[in-house]
């Protein structure tokens, strides 16, 4: 890892300082003028057990960025390029990893057993479907959710089908619309504005500030929000846990995109890669992870689930829900930012002033 | 295009290695002793068990690299899983899938019809609810069939008995026969081992292990439209007569692991345990247990489980010695990330060794190695080992369950046998569990019921 020299950084910085321009772009999603963005804010949902369980969400103002490694970027990999721009329409996204805290809670209220299933079902009788208690969560997972990590850490080992089913239930739960983020929004986020390699900067001696990783995570992920958090205020964005973001994985995802210049809101291929069955419904994750290598940190690096990750499990076919064992990986929230919700925001404000 | 990144590019070079050894010894295979792998040179495998980690099973079989193997026969109770089990594997080793019509059977003699399909040397998969290993494991025998089974294999001292017993046909008759305790397989465990017998940590004092998690293994009652029989074999983690109970069912790996690193089996349990929340629940499972096992040295191990949700949770199993420590397991079954360290803090200043990353899945090498077994006809047979942890593992669930201490030999002579005519059951059987009047069934009684499990 000491091989990964700032040296090589040199002749990136040249090829990095391209332009970019965080009020660039006019999203075709957002008509009219350019809206003011709005605060960032917390949101607080009470458990089933009484205790209130916050996290906090910050705006990411849109913007063109260009995505993806430059060419000559150190450790790249060629489904990182060719470099394209992309315009980001501004989302929430929040600012650590979902918790233990948070994931347990959704486990608890929405986990599928056939006993629970039919009660919730009686349950229900008479209430809108879009109640929470109509989601069907995870079968129980093997083992222990928490792998022995404490609440503060973040939640590990679900499927991506697991954690969009967690943003439906946080939907339901706190009536704002959650999601996973988009690729794009991710590394935009991840950017932070910057066209740096690691979104603070160039130097990988500094990754340690920022971010845990191979050389400083004892192999183990750690408690969210304990690393220095980027310029938009994210923490963890490099390192810790890998997140799922809501695209497909395709090598080719971004000659595709490329295609259109800018790339507006672009939400990745339609399916995965096509090169064999699995791989055709194989999400991305981003970020890098606890046991990250210096040059799976930078901000343009992409994984995706292997077929590996899913060797912990024993049962076929495999679990739609957990990746046993399967510490290296969580996700993050986003939310969209559209009119109407700035609108009542601004008009929430107006009314405190 | 490379459709990889950095670090899984490592991880998929490493399997690859991992497969052209495997395969190295294919060529070998055809010069070898043709007794214990087909004529053809083509294993046959009958999977016996449909649910999930049989088929899991299956794949792993039809995964190994050493040679031609293929899927001719399947066996079940319920039509519906059988019918499951066959799409994924279809979808996932078409080429390896041969089970016509004619060679899906559903029904308890089902195991007998699948074995049939097979010759002396090709290999059945046993992984129905553990109740029934005794009575396929005595087919499979008598047709000279090598046999992959789910751990546990036992549930009781009587049936420990009859399979012992069975173990030791089997090894006379030189049937190769792997069981489901695949930490064995795991080439750190395996490392880790060595180790210990080196004396890296000195000699082992203490172990504990935590298998604690959020509710497992509960039921509710049985709902209308399937049979008692049926129901109790589908839920069978819930019945102790079918599955060992969760108790045995998930501890049995941890206790194995740990009586392998101390180097015997314990010789008596002292444990408690109870029910807390239990709803609408009505399966015979305790929601905690806490188990001390004695080892013949005196020394202990502490095992400690908990299907509690909102609780601590922990999947993990400890080696202290006189001279330091080990991590047996970090967080579940695999990745193991053993290491041994000086002292009794684990920490990374204290760390000796840890086992590089990533390791490969032993639930794959313990097929890798039975099938090597098979073809090079090397001796191998996990059945003797698979029932003494099927049985200490019985062990500590009686103590707690009755409150006693259990010996050795206590549970291995005790006279309770859950389900005694397991050999004759069929569709319309009475099951062997009955509920009382008020509709839930017979449940532990700890300081009451001190002979028996309920």
């Amino acid at each position: 890892m000491q091989s990964y020299s700032a040296v090589s950084y040199r002749v990136v910085k040249c090829v990095a300082l391209f332009a970019i321009s965080i009020a660039g772009c006019q999203p075709r999603n957002v008509p009219g003028e350019r809206p003011k963005l709005p605060g960032r804010y917390t949101e607080t949902i009470t458990a089933k057990s009484g205790e209130k369980i916050s996290f906090e969400m910050v705006p990411v103002p849109g913007g063109t960025f260009l995505m993806g490694s430059p060419e000559g970027e150190p450790g790249a990999e060629d489904n990182e390029r060719p470099q394209h721009k992309v315009c980001v329409a501004p989302f929430y996204l929040c600012t650590t990893e979902t918790t233990i805290e948070l994931f347990l809670e959704y486990y608890q209220e929405t986990m599928s057993t056939s006993q629970n299933a039919s009660y919730r079902q009686k349950k229900s009788t008479g209430r809108s479907r879009s109640d929470v208690d109509a989601i069907t969560g995870p079968t129980p997972v093997y083992g222990d959710l928490t792998m022995g990590y404490g609440k503060k850490h973040p939640a590990v080992g679900m499927t991506w089908h697991n954690a969009k089913t967690f943003c439906k239930w946080l939907s339901r739960k706190t009536g704002r619309e959650y999601r996973l983020p988009t690729e794009a929004e991710w590394e935009y986020a991840c950017r932070a504005g910057t066209t740096n390699i690691f979104g603070f900067g160039n130097d990988p001696k500094r990754l340690a500030d920022f971010a845990w990783y191979e050389a400083n995570s004892d192999g183990e992920p750690h408690e969210v929000a304990g690393k220095k958090p980027n310029a938009l205020g994210l923490y963890d964005m490099s390192g810790n846990v890998c997140e799922w973001v809501n695209d497909f994985y395709s090598p080719d995802a971004y000659r595709n995109a490329a295609k259109e210049s800018p790339a507006v809101n672009p939400r990745g291929p339609t399916t995965g890669s096509s090169q064999n069955a699995f791989y055709r419904q194989v999400h991305v994750a981003r970020g890098g992870d606890y046991t990250g290598l210096i040059e799976e940190l930078r901000c343009a690096a992409r994984f995706f689930e292997e077929t590996w990750w899913r060797d912990g499990d024993p049962q076929m076919p495999k679990s739609r829900w957990w990746l046993p064992q399967m510490d290296l990986i969580g996700f993050r929230i986003a939310s969209s930012i559209n009119p109407g919700m700035l609108k009542a925001q601004e008009k929430q404000n107006d009314g405190q002033k | 295009m490379p459709e990889t990144t950095r670090k899984t590019t490592s991880r998929r070079e490493f399997l690859k290695n991992t497969g052209r050894i495997a395969a190295t010894s294919t060529l070998m295979a055809g010069l070898v002793s043709r007794a214990y792998a087909a004529p053809n040179n083509t294993i046959k495998v009958a999977l016996v068990g449909c649910g999930g980690r049989g088929t899991g099973a299956a794949s792993n079989a039809l995964s190994v690299k050493s040679g031609p193997i293929k899927l001719v026969a399947m066996a079940d109770v319920f039509e519906d899983r059988l019918a499951r089990s066959y799409k994924a594997l279809t979808k996932k080793h078409a080429a390896q899938v041969d089970v016509p019509e004619g060679r899906k059977f559903i029904g308890f003699d089902a195991y007998k019809k699948a074995m049939d399909c097979l010759d002396a040397g090709d290999v059945a998969i046993f992984a129905t609810p553990p109740a029934f290993r005794w009575v396929h494991f005595a087919y499979a025998i008598k047709k000279g069939i090598n046999v992959f089974m789910e751990k546990p294999i036992t549930v009781d001292g009587p049936s420990t008995r009859k399979f012992l017993k069975l173990a030791q046909e089997s090894v006379k008759k030189d049937l190769k026969v792997g069981v489901g305790l695949m930490v064995r397989h795991c080439r750190g465990r395996q490392e880790l081992k060595r180790r210990i017998e080196n004396g890296e940590i000195g000699d082992i004092v203490m172990m504990r292990a935590y298998r604690m998690g959020g509710r497992a293994a509960a039921v509710g009652p049985k709902p209308d439209g399937i049979s008692e029989i049926l129901y109790q074999i589908q839920k069978f983690h819930s019945f102790l007569w079918a599955s060992a109970g969760m108790y045995s069912d998930y501890y049995i790996h941890q206790i194995d692991e740990c009586s392998w690193m101390k180097g015997a089996w314990p010789v008596e349990a002292h444990a408690s345990g109870g029910r807390h929340y239990r709803g609408n629940y009505v399966d015979q499972n305790f929601d905690n247990y806490s188990v001390e096992y004695t080892y013949p040295d005196g020394t202990k191990l502490l095992y400690y489980g908990r299907a509690i949700s909102g609780c601590k949770g922990g999947f993990s199993s400890y080696a202290h010695g006189t001279k330091g420590s080990g991590v047996i397991s970090t967080r579940g079954h695999y990745p193991g990330k053993v290491r041994t360290y000086k002292g009794h803090n684990m920490t990374s200043e204290n760390l000796i060794w840890k086992v590089p990353q990533p390791e490969p899945n032993p639930y794959q090498l313990e097929w890798d190695d039975l099938i090597d077994a098979i073809r090079k006809d090397k001796p191998y047979n996990e059945a003797k080992r698979g029932a003494e942890a099927s049985l200490v593992s019985s062990m500590g669930r009686m103590a707690a369950h009755t409150g006693q201490i259990i010996t050795y030999d206590d549970i291995l002579n005790c006279e309770h046998e859950f389900a005694p005519d397991v050999d004759k059951l069929t569709m319309d059987s009475p099951a062997p569990l009955q509920a009382g009047p008020n509709g839930k069934y017979p449940v532990p009684q700890p300081g009451i019921l001190k002979q028996r499990e309920y």
